[in-house]
């Protein structure tokens, strides 16, 4: 054994560590989910059965914009076929959110202040829906407030928060 | 193949090595691994109320890490849920926060957000449940305040300590601090805990409610309904699984039924509120499902439901006992159910006989408002007229309406006109015309009631009339006869006229006598006839009377039966008498009935036998022949009823025959003859 088969040694095991490190990084950070075949909350942006590619690094509301799109586990009571689903982040904690006349209006929250209360441009609705109207209530902390695309019956509201634990990625 | 070499042995080594640290290091993790994955799962079990494997998972994350003090958090929250079947869990909890607090506190030098809120809630909530006195109450609250308030200068920007702040400002009645200082902070600072929301939402829903029931403006207080049905459907959204929004939320669309009964809009979005959360009213609430239950069937008589109604009180009575207000509105109920058109004779009888019992004892009540006593008082007249008593009925409506001459209430306000109609109604067929008139004048209803009723009172108003009323003297079985005639026409009398209505008289002017005359009355047309009438003047009178008391009077002209020719009276000198001297004839001409007609008024004297002249002629064609001494008469003056006839000289005593001939103007002729002798005094003087 010499010096040059020493060196080629560390070298292929520093190697081989780098790799397994990257992967080990990429794989923690990012992944694919499939969309299950029975979900169509998001239609068209996700089609039912697409592979979507998610940002598993992003999971913290700083972190998270509005109108993402974000996979998360579903609670318990919704559980059934499918245990995530995707929809938009609508809103984070200490933002103050109404849906009136099946618009939605919401008051930012930055740096502890409430800023006014603005109306919610959404293109990407099916204008045809007509989401039932909830009064103003405060997205409460480590949950984000989310809505599906198609907004054809109303949720429940406690179905529209989720847990920031539950949260697995933001779709790219 | 593998071979044992120096580089090899170096190499296998390196990788034990690493896979030792790894290995370590994985093992070192391990415990907050699963202590974090049993939290987050009891965390998801707890939002969706599967308190079983709430405990199960965070035993599993405390026995995992026994230093992690969120599960044990979570854990003394359970323990106070708990506590609300079970109090001894809210000591377990108070125990179990006090000793995070101390260990927090000896750690960290202060105690996490959830060990102040757990000590203050769990401290109060165990002596809450041993229904203490208002002073030992006061004093937990006051010491659950100082507790939060404590904690609120840790955390100032944390938005459960002012829910749970809020709580204990309502519970002391002071919703200004409740509302003001603390619900709406929360909106301000933004930081709360998704736990808290259902419990800030009830609050305001709460504090709604409250604010409503003092609130008199009817648009504020509609609008505070509105809001805390609003509140509490947020929190039944949040925890489906509590039965506190339900029944809220039912006592919150009751009171608005309640208060906005006339407003149909928000009547039906309310009872669509109740409707959503019955079932689950019915399985929590008893004297809110009763409460509710009444809400609902006074709402379903509104809408003509009575079945409906009356299933509903039956199901709020199997709860409790029924209110006045839900007894009163059950005999309502069972009246307009009794009336049902479709209903059979023996369930109507029963169903009115029940009714009239409730309502009777409504009337009586002193619980009555004058609406209850004018709304019983009409069913019970309307029962009573149904049973064929119509004096009860009236006596019953005059009480409604004389009770509410003074109200100022809309209903009664709205509802007299159609009282009037009733009682118009009732007093015309008991031929009360006058009173009928008076309460039909005031009558209203639907139109075709208004109607009915302004037609009758036209009818009433209507004089009677007597059209072609003829009395003339006809030729029947005499020349003296009289045929009567008349056509009559009274709109007040309902039905044809009867004989008393009708008097018919003849009068006779010369006598002063009236008496009636026999008539026939067929339908409108009264007839009579009269044959043979005495002499006499007469005039015939008609009188016709309607139901009203109104009277027509019609009056034929004076007409004359006139049997008999001018009598001649007060004849001078007088028949068969004997006279000294004969200077005048003379007498008075009197008809009774019609006039003397002495235009052709003839009067002679015969002289006695063997004078010069046998006949003197005294008037002719009713003008004297002679003059008298004293000159008042004059040769061809006319003779008038007092008829005074000189007689020229001589006059030889004898018997004289005076002879006379008058007609009256209908030329009935009286010619009359008298003797009278004269016999001068002393002897005879040729």
């Amino acid at each position: 054994m010499n010096v040059r088969d020493i060196i080629s040694s560390i070298i292929f095991y520093a190697g081989v560590v780098c790799i397994t490190l990257v992967l080990i990084r990429v794989g923690s950070r990012y992944s694919f989910a499939k969309v299950h075949q029975e979900f169509r909350g998001m239609e068209p942006r996700l089609q039912r059965g697409d592979h979507v590619f998610l940002d598993k690094g992003i999971r913290r509301p700083e972190q998270l914009e509005y109108g993402d799109i974000i996979m998360y586990r579903r609670p318990l009571w919704k559980r059934g076929a499918f245990d995530y689903e995707f929809a938009r982040v609508m809103g984070k904690p200490g933002d103050v959110v109404s849906m009136s006349n099946h618009k939605l209006y919401r008051a930012e929250r930055r740096e502890g202040e409430l800023l006014a209360e603005e109306r919610v441009s959404e293109p990407y609705l099916n204008p045809r829906d007509r989401p039932g109207d909830f009064s103003p209530f405060v997205v409460p902390r480590n949950t984000v407030l989310v809505m599906h695309d198609n907004r054809h019956k109303r949720e429940p509201l406690r179905n529209l928060l989720v847990p920031v634990r539950a949260i697995r990625g933001r779709t790219k | 193949m593998f071979r044992l070499t120096l580089r090899s042995a170096v190499e296998l080594s390196l990788v034990v090595l690493l896979g030792l640290v790894g290995l370590t290091m994985l093992l070192g993790t391990i415990d907050e691994y699963k202590a974090g994955r049993a939290f987050d799962d009891a965390m998801d079990s707890y939002s969706a109320s599967v308190l079983e494997d709430v405990e199960d998972y965070l035993h599993a994350a405390m026995g995992a890490k026994p230093s992690y003090d969120a599960p044990q958090e979570a854990y003394g929250k359970t323990l106070i849920d708990a506590g609300r079947e079970n109090p001894a869990k809210y000591t377990q909890a108070l125990t179990l926060f006090e000793e995070l607090k101390r260990r927090q506190e000896t750690e960290h030098s202060q105690a996490s957000l959830p060990v102040h809120v757990g000590l203050a809630v769990a401290d109060l909530e165990a002596i809450r449940s041993r229904t203490p006195g208002q002073a030992e109450l006061e004093q937990a609250l006051r010491t659950a305040r100082t507790r939060l308030e404590d904690a609120l200068r840790l955390y100032p920007t944390c938005g459960d300590l002012h829910v749970n702040l809020a709580t204990l400002a309502y519970l002391e009645n002071n919703l200004a601090r409740c509302k003001k200082g603390h619900i709406d902070k929360v909106a301000e600072v933004g930081d709360v805990s998704v736990d808290a929301l259902p419990f800030l939402y009830n609050l305001r829903g709460l504090v709604a409610l409250r604010e409503a029931s003092a609130e008199s403006d009817p648009e504020r207080r509609s609008r505070l309904f509105r809001g805390a049905a609003t509140e509490f459907e947020k929190v039944r959204e949040f925890r489906p699984d509590w039965s506190a929004p339900y029944l809220n939320l039912g006592a919150a669309h009751a009171q608005a039924i309640l208060t906005h009964g006339t407003e149909v809009r928000v009547v039906e979005r309310s009872v669509a509120g109740i409707k959503s959360v019955l079932s689950r009213i019915q399985k929590e609430g008893g004297p809110v499902y009763a409460r509710v239950c009444e809400v609902l069937a006074t709402h379903e008589i509104g809408r003509g439901r009575m079945s409906e109604a009356l299933r509903l009180f039956k199901q709020a009575e199997d709860r409790g006992n029924l209110s006045w207000h839900a007894r009163f509105n059950r005999a309502v109920a069972l009246y307009l159910s009794a009336m049902d058109r479709k209903k059979g004779r023996r369930d109507r009888a029963a169903g009115l006989a029940a009714a009239r019992t409730e309502l009777t004892k409504a009337l009586d009540s002193s619980m009555a408002t004058r609406t209850d006593a004018f709304v019983a008082a009409c069913l019970l007249a309307t029962i009573e007229e149904d049973l064929g008593r119509p004096e009860k009925a009236m006596a019953l409506f005059e009480r409604a309406a004389g009770g509410s001459a003074q109200a100022s209430d809309t209903f009664i306000t709205k509802s007299m006109p159609r009282v009037h109609l009733c009682l118009g109604l009732l007093h015309y067929r008991a031929k009360h015309y006058g009173k009928a008139i008076e309460h039909l004048e005031k009558a209203g209803g639907s139109p075709d009631e208004v109607g009915v009723a302004k037609a009758l009172v036209g009818r009433l108003r209507t004089l009677p009339t007597i059209d072609g009323f003829t009395a003339s003297r006809d030729r029947l079985f005499t020349d003296h006869d009289l045929r009567i005639s008349a056509l009559l026409d009274a709109p007040a009398t309902p039905g044809p006229l009867g004989p008393g209505d009708v008097r018919l008289t003849l009068t006779d002017l010369l006598r002063n006598a009236t008496g009636p005359i026999p008539f026939q009355l067929r339908g409108p047309l009264v007839r009579a006839a009269l044959v043979n009438l005495p002499q006499g003047r007469y005039r015939v009178d008609l009188r016709v009377s309607d139901a009203v008391g109104n009277h027509a009077n019609a009056a034929s002209e004076v007409f004359e039966i006139d049997r008999e020719p001018p009598r001649i009276l007060d004849r001078s000198p007088a028949p068969g008498a004997t006279v000294h001297e004969l200077t005048t004839v003379a007498f008075r001409l009197e008809d009774v009935v019609s006039q003397v007609d002495t235009s052709p008024l003839k009067a002679s004297l015969r002289l006695p036998e063997g004078s010069a002249l046998t006949l003197r002629l005294l008037v002719s064609r009713g003008k004297y022949l002679y003059p008298s001494a004293d000159g008042k008469i004059r040769t061809g003056s006319a003779a008038t009823n007092d008829v005074r006839c000189p007689v020229p000289e001589p006059t030889p005593p004898g018997t004289y025959t005076v002879s006379v001939e008058v007609p009256d103007t209908l030329g009935k002729l009286r010619s009359a003859e008298w003797q009278f002798t004269v016999a001068p005094k002393g002897g005879a003087k040729r």
